[in-house]
């Protein structure tokens, strides 16, 4: 089958079920929820890239610093 | 029988004319119409006050198609920068003096009807050519589509000034009347 | 929202801290109904004038700065408000010109003008969902047809438009990024309405295409930076012409990318 085709036909479907969620929404049905683990969000900082002496947020060794010399 | 044959041509020039006026003038009352109804449509995304709703219908009908008669007429065709910037001056004015009438500001009418003439394939069509420019690698393509992107890119930026100048003028010279217009 | 009181006053009348809370969250629900910086400046100045003050505005791309001066300008204070966003009424933008004469004519006291400012924020004459729907479908098939499209190019884009609409406002319920939105509502109905040509439904389909996605181009914002920029507001309307650029940019990426998986040129 022509992958032209099959790529509108796919669309085309997710189009239809997004009609009916919008139709049973509008019947007065609670949003459905869909639910996703969180695949992609965007961290913080200082959980992607740790330089020695940064202070860890949330840490249960909250020491004071030890900047003073 | 030579005076008959006279009036016949001309007989037969004169209906080719109306028929190519006609033609012109159901033209230009469609595209009147379906500005309209693409105002109506387009100004319903932006919550206007209901009674605003005619009012951007009449003003986008009027000056879409007169911007339709600028570039499309027999005796001179403006280009769409100037075309659109003297259908922007129009619904300016139009915009201003009709605002008054139910009580809203200037700009509930002015966006919706300025909304038909944004160029938005302009608008497209240049960042489709920018990403084609980094697609093909070849000098002459890349030339091509640095040209569409120039092109499209500046025809799209003077339509919008034009626009903006356009419909602010009138604004800023009828002060009292734009600023005044929602006084009770 | 953050306050800076740099003097305190006697509590017997209207303080330059109440008019100043007030001006500032009126400011932010005018600014993000989509009016302009001039329209936004004189309101605010003529609601001042009507309390027996004096106010300066300042308009940058996140937060608005309202400094509030009594007669005399012996008291004064300074608010600094986060813009909230939200979507462009020029139904509250109406609403809230008129309260801005009426308190201007003094048909409305102060306690009376917050109380309607409360109301006019919470009521935006949005119509019903499918309607708005239906309208933008008729308004992009009518442009199509303005375009140069027929009569099946303008059936496919309404249908193409409907859908992509729909789709708009369920990801905006879900509190989805509006660029992703845009980006997907331009991909969805650039593939539907492709439907012309791999179908060979019409005899437009370069139009049909092209005409697909102009429902999502930001027109107002686009208008509202370059009246910001003839009234010489260039950090408001460079903000607001970038946030425009931006969402062409992704009108346009969701647009490229249905054009290339169903294999049409835009060119």
């Amino acid at each position: 089958m022509d992958t032209a085709l099959c790529i509108w036909l796919v669309v085309a479907i997710v189009c239809v079920v997004a009609f009916v969620l919008k139709v049973m929404e509008s019947c007065g049905h609670r949003r459905v929820k869909i639910r996703f683990h969180r695949i992609v969000e965007i961290g913080r900082e200082s959980e992607e890239i740790f330089v020695p002496g940064d202070r860890v947020v949330n840490s249960d060794c909250d020491e004071d610093d030890s900047y003073d010399d | 029988m030579l005076k008959c044959f006279g009036i016949r041509t001309l007989f037969k020039l004169i209906i080719r004319f109306l028929i190519v006026e006609l033609l012109m003038i159901l033209e230009f009352l469609q595209d009147a119409l379906f500005a309209a109804v693409a105002a109506i449509g387009f100004a319903a995304i932006s919550c206007p006050p209901k009674q605003a709703y005619p009012y951007c219908a009449l003003i986008a009908a009027i000056s879409h198609s007169f911007r339709f008669l600028l570039m499309q007429n027999d005796y001179f065709q403006l280009h769409i920068v100037v075309a659109t910037t003297f259908a922007s001056l129009l619904t300016g004015v139009l915009a201003v003096i009709l605002s008054s009438r139910p009580r809203v500001p200037a700009e509930t009418f002015l966006y919706p009807s300025l909304l038909p003439m944004i160029p938005g394939i302009y608008a497209y069509k240049t960042f489709g050519a920018l990403v084609m420019c980094l697609y093909h690698g070849t000098e002459n393509a890349f030339g091509h589509y640095f040209y569409l992107f120039t092109s499209n890119g500046m025809t799209c930026f003077f339509i919008l000034t034009g626009m903006a100048i356009g419909a602010t003028v009138p604004i800023f010279l009828m002060k009292r009347i734009s600023f005044q217009a929602t006084r009770g | 929202m953050k306050t800076t009181a740099t003097t305190t006053e006697p509590r017997s009348r209207l303080s330059a801290k109440e008019a100043s809370l007030f001006l500032a969250t009126y400011a932010d629900r005018l600014f993000s109904s989509g009016s302009t910086v001039i329209r936004l400046e004189k309101n605010v100045k003529r609601i001042a004038a009507s309390l027996g003050m004096e106010a300066d505005i300042s308009i940058l791309p996140h937060y608005i700065y309202l400094t509030v001066r009594d007669e005399g300008n012996r008291y004064s204070h300074t608010t600094a408000i986060s813009i909230r966003g939200g979507g462009i009424s020029f139904n509250i933008n109406t609403a809230l010109s008129r309260l801005s004469w009426d308190m201007a004519d003094h048909k409305l006291d102060f306690e009376q003008a917050r109380i309607a400012l409360t109301h006019i924020a919470t009521h935006s004459g949005a119509l019903n969902s499918w309607l708005l729907a239906v309208l933008v479908g008729l308004a992009n098939a009518a442009f199509c047809r303005l375009f140069g499209g027929d009569f099946v190019a303008m059936g496919i884009i309404f249908v193409s438009t409907f859908a992509g609409y729909l789709i708009k406002q369920l990801l905006m319920e879900r509190k989805v990024d509006y660029r992703l939105v845009v980006m997907l509502c331009s991909f969805v109905s650039s593939v539907l309405s492709s439907a012309d040509g791999l179908f060979h439904l019409g005899t437009t389909p370069g139009q049909t295409i092209a005409t697909s996605v102009l429902y999502l181009v930001p027109g107002i914002p686009f208008i509202n930076s370059f009246c910001d920029m003839i009234d010489r507001h260039y950090i408001c309307a460079f903000s607001r012409l970038t946030d425009a650029i931006v969402i062409t940019c992704c009108m346009s990426a969701g647009l490229l990318g249905g054009m290339l998986l169903m294999h049409e040129g835009m060119f």
